[in-house]
C-alpha cells in the first residue's frame, strides 16, 4: 500500500511543471546554484517562514534536502534527535545577535575576489596606516610652520618691538631714588640697540609650533629676560 | 567551468555573510546543512549520542559567537570542523578522558564522507536503527527512479559535479539538470516523510 501510494506521489513529482517554482529554487540553492537575484529572492522568503512541524516550511525542505544528500554520501547518516532539534534552535535564539562590520555590501563578489580585497584586512591595519599618515602630516606642518616662520616672525616682530621698549624706560622712572640703581639701570642697555631679531623669531616661532596659551604666558616672560635682564622687573 | 565545490562554497558564503550582517535564519540553515556532518566528525570522539548532542550544539553555538572573525579564507565547514574538533576535546578533557587523535587524513574524510563505516561507532539502538531506515528508504527511492533523474541527483550528490558538468555529461541544458535533481530530491523525500514525521531529524 504504502509502496503503490509512494509509486504515485513519485510519478507526480515528475510531473513537475519545468517553471522554476519556490521548492526547485531551495533545491538549486542547496547545490549553490543560484544566481545571486535569486538568492535573495529565496532568502527572503525563508525568512518569513513559520515553523511548521505538519511540513511544507522552507526550512523542513532545505532540512530533507540535505538530509537526501547526506544519506547518499553516507549510506547511513547519524541522525540527530528531535530533542537536539528544539535545544538547537532555543540556544541559538537566546544569543544576543551578532553583526560584523563590513558584512553586508560585498556578497556581490566571489569569495576569491573578496580575499585580495583591501577592506578583507584587518581593520586595525587600516586604522594603523591613517594614523601614520596623520602623524606624517603633523610634523610636516610642523616644520613648515618653523620654516615659513623664519620669513614671517620678522615684520611681526618689526611691528611689536615699538612697544616694549616702554619697559625699561617706566623701571628707570619709577626705581626708587636712593637705591643704588642708577649704575644698575646704566648698566641695562637700551632694548631697541641691543634686542637682536633672532631671539624674537625664536619665541615667535616657538609659538606657531607650539600653539597658543602656554607660547603666550612663555612669550610674556621672556622678554623681560632678553630686553631688560630679566629678573630686575620681579 | 563552474565546479560543485564552488557553487557549494559561494552559497555558504551568502548565508554566512547574512548571519554576519545579523540574520540568525541565515545560519540556522548553516546548521541544518551541517549538522549530520559535525555529527558524524564529533561522534567519532564522543560514543555517546547525548553527549555527542551536546558537543555538536556546543560546536555551533561557539561558531555562531565567533562568526564575525570568519573571513571566508578557508571553507565554512573546514572552519566549523576545526570549532568541532577542539570542542570536542575540551569535553573530553573535562571528562578526564583522552581524546583520540584526529589527524588531516580524518579532516579529509569529513569533508568528502569518504569513510561512511565511522558513523556506526554512535552506538544508540534507537539511532542507528532510524539511520539504517533513513538509509533504506533513500536506496529504495533512488531504485525506482528513471534513469535521467537517477543519474543526475548521482552525479551531484555522489560524484560532487556541478550543474554545468552534469549538463555536459548528460548532453542536456542546465535547466534540465537543474530540474531533474529537484524532482529526484522530491520523490526522495516522499519517501522519507513517514520516517521524518516521527521522531528524528525533525526540526522547525
Amino acid at each position: 500500500m504504502a509502496m503503490s501510494s509512494s509509486a504515485v506521489s513519485v510519478d507526480q513529482a515528475m510531473l513537475e511543471p519545468s517553471a522554476l517554482s519556490r521548492d526547485e529554487m531551495l533545491s538549486a540553492a542547496c547545490d549553490g546554484e543560484l544566481t545571486a537575484a535569486q538568492f535573495d529572492a529565496l532568502f527572503a522568503a525563508i525568512r518569513t517562514d513559520l515553523p511548521d512541524p505538519q511540513g511544507g516550511s522552507q526550512r523542513r525542505t532545505w532540512n530533507t534536502h540535505h538530509l537526501v544528500g547526506d544519506t547518499l554520501r553516507m549510506g547511513e547518516p547519524p541522525l540527530l534527535s528531535a530533542a537536539f532539534n528544539l535545544r538547537m534552535a532555543a540556544a541559538l535564539e537566546r544569543e544576543p545577535t551578532i553583526l560584523a562590520p563590513g558584512a553586508s555590501g560585498a556578497r556581490s563578489l566571489s569569495s576569491k575576489a573578496l580575499q585580495t580585497l583591501p577592506f578583507r584586512k584587518p581593520l586595525w591595519m587600516g586604522f594603523s596606516v591613517a594614523a601614520s599618515v596623520a602623524a606624517v602630516a603633523f610634523v610636516g606642518y610642523g616644520a613648515v610652520s618653523v620654516w615659513r616662520g623664519t620669513d614671517a616672525a620678522a615684520p611681526q616682530l618689526a611691528k611689536t618691538t615699538p612697544a616694549t621698549p616702554a619697559a625699561p624706560t617706566t623701571l628707570a622712572a619709577t626705581t626708587p631714588a636712593g637705591v643704588p640703581v642708577a649704575a644698575t639701570t646704566a648698566s641695562i642697555p637700551d632694548i631697541t640697540t641691543i634686542a637682536p631679531a633672532v631671539p624674537n623669531e625664536y619665541l615667535v616661532a616657538h609659538r606657531q609650533l607650539s600653539g597658543g596659551l602656554a607660547l603666550q604666558g612663555y612669550t610674556r616672560a621672556a622678554f623681560p629676560v632678553s630686553a631688560a635682564g630679566g629678573a630686575g622687573q620681579k | 567551468m563552474s565546479t560543485a565545490a564552488g557553487g557549494d562554497r559561494a552559497a555558504d558564503h551568502e548565508l554566512v555573510l547574512r548571519a554576519q550582517a545579523g540574520d540568525k535564519r541565515a545560519f540556522e540553515l548553516l546548521v541544518l546543512k551541517y549538522q549530520r556532518k559535525l555529527a558524524r566528525l564529533v561522534g567519532r570522539l564522543i560514543r555517546d549520542q547525548a553527549e555527542m548532542e551536546d558537543v555538536v550544539q556546543e560546536t555551533f553555538i561557539k561558531a555562531y559567537r565567533a562568526l564575525p572573525n570568519f573571513r571566508g579564507d578557508a571553507a565554512f565547514y573546514t572552519w566549523l570542523y576545526r570549532i568541532g574538533v577542539n570542542t570536542a576535546k575540551n569535553f573530553l578533557m573535562t571528562q578526564g578522558k583522552r581524546a583520540p587523535t584526529v589527524t588531516e587524513k580524518d579532516a579529509e574524510e569529513a569533508e568528502t564522507f569518504d569513510d561512511a563505516d565511522q558513523l556506526r561507532d554512535i552506538n544508540t539502538p534507537e539511532s542507528l536503527m532510524a539511520s539504517r531506515q533513513v538509509g533504506e528508504a533513500v536506496n529504495r527511492a533512488l531504485a525506482k527512479l528513471p534513469e535521467e533523474l537517477r543519474g543526475a541527483v548521482t552525479l551531484r550528490e555522489i560524484e560532487g559535479l556541478s550543474y554545468e558538468e552534469i549538463s555536459a555529461l548528460m548532453n542536456c541544458p542546465i535547466g534540465t539538470v537543474r530540474s531533474r535533481i529537484f524532482r529526484a530530491r522530491e520523490a526522495i523525500a516522499l519517501e522519507l516523510r513517514p520516517l521524518l514525521g516521527t521522531s528524528v531529524d525533525q526540526r522547525w
